[in-house]
C-alpha cells in the first residue's frame, strides 16, 4: 500500500460518516454525522475535498441525483463506501485494535 | 424559494472543480442557505454564505496546490502557456504593438506618479517620532488670520510658562543672503534657528555639531553656521573636511560647525529649504531691529513635541491664561491674538501643492484605467477572432483552466512588453524634466526612478497583465463552460460572446476619457485665468534685480551701540537709494528707475498694522493688516503704475512730521468708501505712528498672479527715505531688452556704495514666469494626459468598430447586394457602438463634474484656486463624441467602398 493509500483520520471520519448514512448519504447529511457523532465541527471546504481525495484514492464512490429547486438544480451526490474502502476501514481500525492492547487500563474513560 | 447572489459564488466557482464534483458542493451549500434564509434576516444570510464561498474556495485551492504530484508540472504548464502565447502574438506583430504601446503609456505614467506619491504625500519623515512634531502659531481669528508666525518675545513666554514644552525650537526661514564660499559669491537661503530647533527634531548631524544652548545668548557673539549637504555637495565639493572653513555672509565671516544630514528638513521648508542654519543671536545684523524685545515682529516659526494627545492639550490648555495675560499686559501687540498648534506633517504637506500632487496620480491612475479598459477591449477582440482555436483546442481536451492560462500568459506577455516601455518612457520623461523644469514639490522630495519606482512598476504590469487578461479569460471561461455552443463556433458562426463585454469597454474608456479632459480643460483654464489675469504692471522693457544691503559688520550687544549701529545701517541704506533714484533716469538705455522694498512682486512681504484716523488707535482691535512698501519717488511710474489721485511721492513726504504716502485704491476705497482719499491721516505700526495720504495709485498684484487677491485688504508705499529696508528690490525701464540696462545699474551701484550686493537679476517679464511656473507643470502634465486618453479611447472605438465590420462581412455583403443604402449601413454598423458612446459621455461628464469636480475644486495650484467650468464638461464631452464618431466612421466608410462581391467572396 502506497503512502497515499494510508488513511487520515479524517478520511476514516468520513469513511465511517458514509455507511452510518446508510442510503441517504448525501453530503450534507454526512457532514452533519460528522459534526454530531464525531463532536467537532466540521469545515465544508476539508469535508468537499477529503470526500474528492477519497473519490481518487478508490475508497469512495458516488451517484449524481437531480437536485431540487433548493439547490437550484444543482446536482447532489450520494456517496458509497468502495469495497477497497472498506478494507482499508478495516485495516486502519486493526491497526489501532492492536495498538491499543493491553492498554485498556489506560485508555478506559476516567 | 431564496437564491444567494451570484457575485458571492464568483470566488467558489472559480475554485471548484469542474463537473458534478463541485456542482453538487455548490448545490449543497445553496441548499444550506436556503434553510439559513429560512432562520435569519437574508442580509445576514448572505454573508455567512459569503464567508463560506471564500472560505471553500481557499479550502480548495489550498488542495489542489498539494494535489499537484509537484511544483514542477504547474511551472511546466504555465511554461507551455507561455510559449503558445509567444508564438500567437508573435503571428500579428504590427496589431499586438497596439495594445503594447497604449499600456506602456499607462504604467509609465502610473509608474512616475505613484513614485511622486510616495516621494511626497506618503513619505515618512526623517525624524524620530515624526508624528509627535507639532508646530505652534499665532491667530488673529477676528481678522481671519488663523496661522501668523510669533515674536520671539512671546514664544519665550509661551515656553517659560509651560509646563509641557520645555525645549521649543524656533526659526525665522527664507531669508535671502549673498554668500561666499571657496571664493564663489552666490545667494542662499538663510534660516536663523536657535539650539532647540536641531534637539526638537533629533536628527543627529552628518558631521560636527548643532548650536549649543550658549550659543542662544549673546547678541552677536557667536559667528558659527550648520550647512546643508546640498550646500556642501554644491559649494564646497573639494574640501574634504568642512569642518572649520570659514564662510562669508553679507561681509561677515562664519564658521562651519556642523553639516545637517541629506534628508533633513524642517518647517521652513515651506518658504524654502534652508541651506545655511544661523544662530538667532546673530540675526539682528540681518533681520534690522531688536528681534528679541520687538513684539509686532512676527516672524518666527515654531517646532515643538507632545507625546501623547494629552500632552497636546496641556499645551493649549496652558497657552490660554498666557494669551489672556499679555492681551493685557501688552495691549497693543496681543490683544485679539490667541495660539494654536498645527502638527508638523500637516504644515508642511498642506502647503506643499498637495493638491497638484493628488490631481497629477489621481489622473494618471485614470490614463491607467483607460489603458487597461483599452487593452482588454483589443484582448478579447482578438481572443474572439480566435474563437475557433479556442474551440478546438476545447474539443481536443483542454480544460478552462488551460484556457484560462493561455489568456493571461498571453496578457502578461503584452504587459511585461508595455512595462519595459513605460518605465524607459517616464525614465526619459524624468530626464527632460530634471533641471528644465521647477517642480512644484516639497523640499524633502526627490523625484526619481530608483529600484522602489522598478518595484512599483512591476506590480502595475502584473496587474495590469491579470486585469486585461481576465476580460478574454472570462471569455473563454463561459466558452469552457458551454460546449452546446461548440460547434457553431467551429463552423465560424460568430456568436454573442463578449458583445455586451464590448460595449461596457466603449462605455468605459469614453466616460474615463471624458472626465480626464474635464480635469485638463479646468486646470487649462485656471492656468489661462491666471495667467491672463492683469498683474497692473508694465512689464515691457523693465529689469528688476534685488539688493543686499548688508554692511559686513557684526552688531554690537549692548544696547546703547546697538542703536547706533542701526541708525548708521539706515543711514547708509537711505543715501543709497536716494542717489540711485536722482541718478539713474537718464542713464543709457534708462528711462525711468526707482528702489522698492523690501522686494518687487513680493518676493518678501511685509505686512504693515494700520487704524482707520478716526478710530481709537489704543483699541488693538482696530488693527488691520495691509501690505507695505518703501519705495523712492518715481518708482511707481518706472514699474508701470499710475497714480489715479493726487500725486507721487516727493522727497518732503518722508521729513514731514506726519509722513506722506501713497496708497492703493483696493486701500482709499476700504478705508473711505465713495470719499477721496487724498490728505487722510491713518494709524501705522499699530497705532504708534500717522500717516497722510498724498496719492491713490491704480491697484496691482504686488504678490503676484497666483496669491489671492484678497489676502491683504490693500497696499502702502513710504518714502524710501522714511522706512529703508534692509533688502530692495531696483527697477528700471527703458526701450528694448529689459537686461541691456544691467550695465548701467551696475556700474551706478558701484559708484555710489562698492559693497552692495547684487542677484536675482531677471525682467519682470521671467520674475512673473518663474512664479506662475507651478501651476504651468500641472496645466501641461494634464494636457498630456487628457491628449493620451483620447488618443485611447479612438483607438478602442476605431478597434471596436473594425471588428464588428469585419465579423459581419458576409451579412454587410449580402445587405448590400439587397439594396442597403449608406445610411442604413451606417446605423446598422454603429448601433452598437453609439448607445455606448452615449452612455459612457454621460456617465464620465456626470462622474467628472461631481467626483472630478471636488477633485480640481479642492485643489489650489500655486494658490490659484481651480473650478470645474461648465465649458470643461462641454468641451471635454464634445471632444470625446467628436474623436469617438470620426474613429467610428472611418472603418465604416471604408467598408461602404467595398463591393458586395468582394464582401460575399471574402466574408
Amino acid at each position: 500500500m502506497g503512502s497515499n493509500k494510508i488513511l487520515g483520520s479524517f478520511e476514516q471520519m468520513v469513511l465511517l460518516g458514509v455507511l452510518k448514512g446508510g442510503d441517504a448519504a448525501f453530503g450534507l447529511e454526512v457532514r452533519r454525522i460528522l459534526e454530531e457523532d464525531g463532536r467537532r465541527s466540521v469545515s465544508r471546504g476539508a469535508f468537499y475535498t477529503t470526500v474528492d481525495r477519497l473519490g481518487d484514492k478508490g475508497y469512495l464512490t458516488w451517484h449524481n441525483e437531480r437536485g431540487d429547486a433548493e439547490r437550484q438544480r444543482m446536482p447532489r451526490r450520494r456517496f458509497e463506501v468502495t469495497a477497497e474502502g472498506l478494507e482499508a476501514l478495516r485495516d486502519a481500525r486493526g491497526v489501532m485494535d492492536r495498538l491499543s492492547a493491553g492498554l485498556e487500563d489506560v485508555l478506559q474513560p476516567a | 424559494m431564496s437564491r444567494p447572489p451570484r457575485w458571492t459564488e464568483w470566488p467558489l466557482r472559480a475554485a471548484l472543480p469542474e463537473g458534478p464534483e463541485g456542482l453538487s458542493a455548490l448545490g449543497d451549500l445553496r441548499e444550506e442557505f436556503a434553510e439559513m434564509s429560512r432562520r435569519r434576516p437574508r442580509a445576514l444570510a448572505v454573508l455567512w454564505y459569503w464567508q463560506c464561498c471564500l472560505r471553500m474556495a481557499v479550502w480548495y485551492g489550498w488542495a489542489r496546490a498539494r494535489r499537484r504530484e509537484s511544483r514542477g508540472e504547474a511551472v511546466r504548464a504555465w511554461l507551455n502557456e507561455v510559449r503558445i502565447a509567444s508564438r500567437t502574438l508573435r503571428r500579428d506583430p504590427r496589431r499586438n504593438a497596439v495594445p503594447v504601446l497604449v499600456l506602456a503609456f499607462g504604467i509609465g505614467l502610473s509608474a512616475l506618479a505613484l513614485t511622486l506619491l510616495r516621494e511626497t504625500l506618503l513619505a515618512s519623515y526623517p525624524f524620530p517620532a515624526a508624528d509627535e512634531l507639532h508646530t505652534l502659531w499665532a491667530t488673529q481669528l477676528d481678522l481671519d488670520r488663523p496661522q501668523v508666525s510669533m515674536s520671539l518675545a512671546e514664544i519665550e513666554d509661551y515656553r517659560r510658562e509651560s509646563t509641557v514644552f520645555p525645549d521649543i525650537g524656533v526659526v525665522r526661514p527664507d531669508f535671502d543672503a549673498a554668500v561666499t564660499a571657496s571664493g564663489d559669491a552666490d545667494v542662499v537661503k538663510l534660516a536663523f534657528v536657535n539650539s532647540g530647533y536641531f534637539r526638537v527634531l533629533g536628527v543627529p548631524p552628518a558631521l560636527g555639531r548643532y548650536f549649543s544652548a550658549e550659543e542662544d545668548v549673546g547678541t552677536g557673539a557667536h559667528p558659527v553656521i550648520v550647512i546643508s549637504d546640498r550646500f556642501r555637495r554644491a559649494r564646497l565639493p573639494d574640501v574634504p573636511d568642512p569642518l572649520g572653513e570659514e564662510i562669508e555672509i553679507s561681509n561677515m565671516r562664519f564658521s562651519v560647525v556642523g553639516v545637517a544630514p541629506p534628508e533633513f528638513f524642517g518647517p521652513e521648508t515651506v518658504a524654502s529649504p534652508a541651506d545655511i542654519w544661523v544662530p538667532v543671536t546673530m540675526s539682528p545684523p540681518f533681520l534690522g531691529n531688536n528681534i528679541y524685545e520687538n513684539r509686532a515682529e512676527r516672524v518666527f516659526w515654531t517646532v515643538f513635541r507632545a507625546s501623547s494627545p494629552g500632552e497636546l492639550e496641556r499645551v493649549r490648555l496652558e497657552a490660554a491664561p498666557v494669551s489672556a495675560r499679555l492681551a493685557v499686559e501688552y495691549a497693543t501687540d496681543h490683544d485679539g491674538w490667541g495660539v494654536r498648534t498645527v502638527p508638523l506633517r500637516e504644515f508642511v504637506d498642506g502647503s506643499s501643492r498637495e493638491g497638484a500632487i493628488r490631481l497629477v496620480v489621481a489622473a494618471a491612475i485614470l490614463v491607467l484605467l483607460v489603458s487597461c479598459v483599452n487593452v482588454a477591449s483589443l484582448r478579447l477582440i482578438s481572443a474572439q477572432q480566435r474563437t475557433a482555436e479556442t474551440s478546438i483546442r476545447l474539443a481536443l481536451g483542454a480544460g478552462r483552466g488551460a484556457m484560462i492560462r493561455q489568456h493571461l500568459a498571453e496578457s502578461l506577455i503584452v504587459s511585461t512588453l508595455a512595462g519595459a516601455i513605460g518605465v524607459a518612457l517616464a525614465a526619459a520623461l524624468v530626464g527632460a524634466l530634471e533641471g528644465n523644469v521647477a517642480l512644484p514639490l516639497p523640499a524633502h522630495a526627490e523625484i526619481g526612478l530608483d529600484s522602489t519606482s522598478m518595484l512599483i512598476a512591476l506590480a502595475l504590469v502584473l496587474g495590469t497583465g491579470v486585469v486585461v487578461g481576465l476580460v478574454p479569460a472570462a471569455a473563454a471561461y463561459r466558452a469552457g463552460a458551454a460546449p452546446s455552443g461548440l460547434l457553431d463556433r467551429v463552423q465560424g458562426s460568430r456568436g454573442g460572446v463578449g458583445k455586451a463585454t464590448r460595449r461596457w469597454v466603449v462605455a468605459a474608456e469614453v466616460a474615463g476619457t471624458v472626465v480626464l479632459l474635464q480635469i485638463a480643460f479646468a486646470t487649462l483654464e485656471g492656468f489661462r485665468q491666471v495667467t491672463r489675469t492683469p498683474t497692473g504692471f508694465e512689464t515691457t522693457g523693465l529689469l528688476t534685480l534685488r539688493l543686499d544691503l548688508q554692511d559686513g559688520r557684526p552688531a554690537p550687544s549692548d544696547s546703547a551701540a546697538l542703536a547706533t549701529y542701526f541708525s548708521n545701517r539706515w543711514e547708509r541704506r537711505r543715501q543709497l537709494a536716494v542717489q540711485f533714484a536722482d541718478r539713474a533716469p537718464g542713464l543709457p538705455g534708462i528711462d525711468a528707475a526707482g528702489v522698492w522694498g523690501p522686494s518687487v512682486l513680493g518676493e518678501s512681504a511685509w505686512h504693515a498694522r494700520v487704524i482707520r484716523g478716526d478710530l481709537d488707535p489704543n483699541d488693538a482691535r482696530n488693527i488691520e493688516i495691509s501690505q507695505r512698501h518703501s519705495i523712492t519717488p518715481g518708482a511707481l511710474a518706472a514699474a508701470g503704475i499710475p497714480i489715479v489721485a493726487g500725486r507721487d511721492l516727493n522727497r518732503a513726504d518722508a521729513t514731514d512730521s506726519i509722513p506722506g504716502v501713497v496708497v492703493d485704491e483696493a486701500f482709499a476705497e476700504h478705508y473711505w468708501p465713495g470719499e477721496s482719499a487724498i490728505g487722510r491721516v491713518f494709524f501705522t505700526l499699530g497705532g504708534t505712528r500717522q500717516a497722510r495720504v498724498v496719492g491713490v495709485s491704480a491697484r496691482a498684484r504686488h504678490r503676484g498672479r497666483l496669491s489671492p487677491e484678497n489676502e491683504v485688504f490693500g497696499d502702502i508705499f513710504f518714502p524710501y527715505d522714511y522706512w529703508p529696508t534692509p533688502t530692495a528690490s531696483i527697477i528700471a525701464r527703458g526701450p528694448g531688452d529689459a537686461r541691456t540696462r544691467l550695465g548701467s545699474v551696475q556700474a551706478l551701484l558701484a559708484e555710489i556704495d562698492p559693497t552692495v550686493g547684487i542677484y536675482d537679476v531677471s525682467p519682470m517679464e521671467r520674475r512673473l514666469e518663474r512664479q506662475e511656473s507651478v501651476i504651468r507643470l500641472p496645466a501641461f502634465v494634464m494636457s498630456v494626459f487628457g491628449m493620451i486618453a483620447i488618443v485611447l479611447a479612438a483607438t478602442g472605438i476605431l478597434a471596436v468598430v473594425n471588428h464588428t465590420i469585419q465579423t459581419r462581412e458576409q451579412e454587410i455583403g449580402l445587405r448590400r447586394a439587397l439594396g442597403l443604402d449608406g445610411a442604413r449601413l451606417f446605423s446598422t454598423l454603429l448601433g452598437d457602438a453609439v448607445p455606448a458612446v452615449v452612455a459612457g459621455a454621460l456617465v464620465g461628464a456626470f462622474t467628472g463634474a461631481a467626483a472630478g469636480s471636488r477633485l480640481v475644486t479642492a485643489t489650489t495650484v500655486g494658490g490659484a484656486a481651480i473650478g470645474m467650468p461648465w465649458s470643461a464638461v462641454a468641451a471635454a464631452l464634445a471632444g470625446t463624441v467628436l474623436v469617438a464618431s470620426v474613429a467610428g466612421c472611418l472603418p465604416v466608410f471604408r467598408a461602404r467602398r467595398l463591393s458586395p462581391a468582394r464582401l460575399l467572396r471574402d466574408g
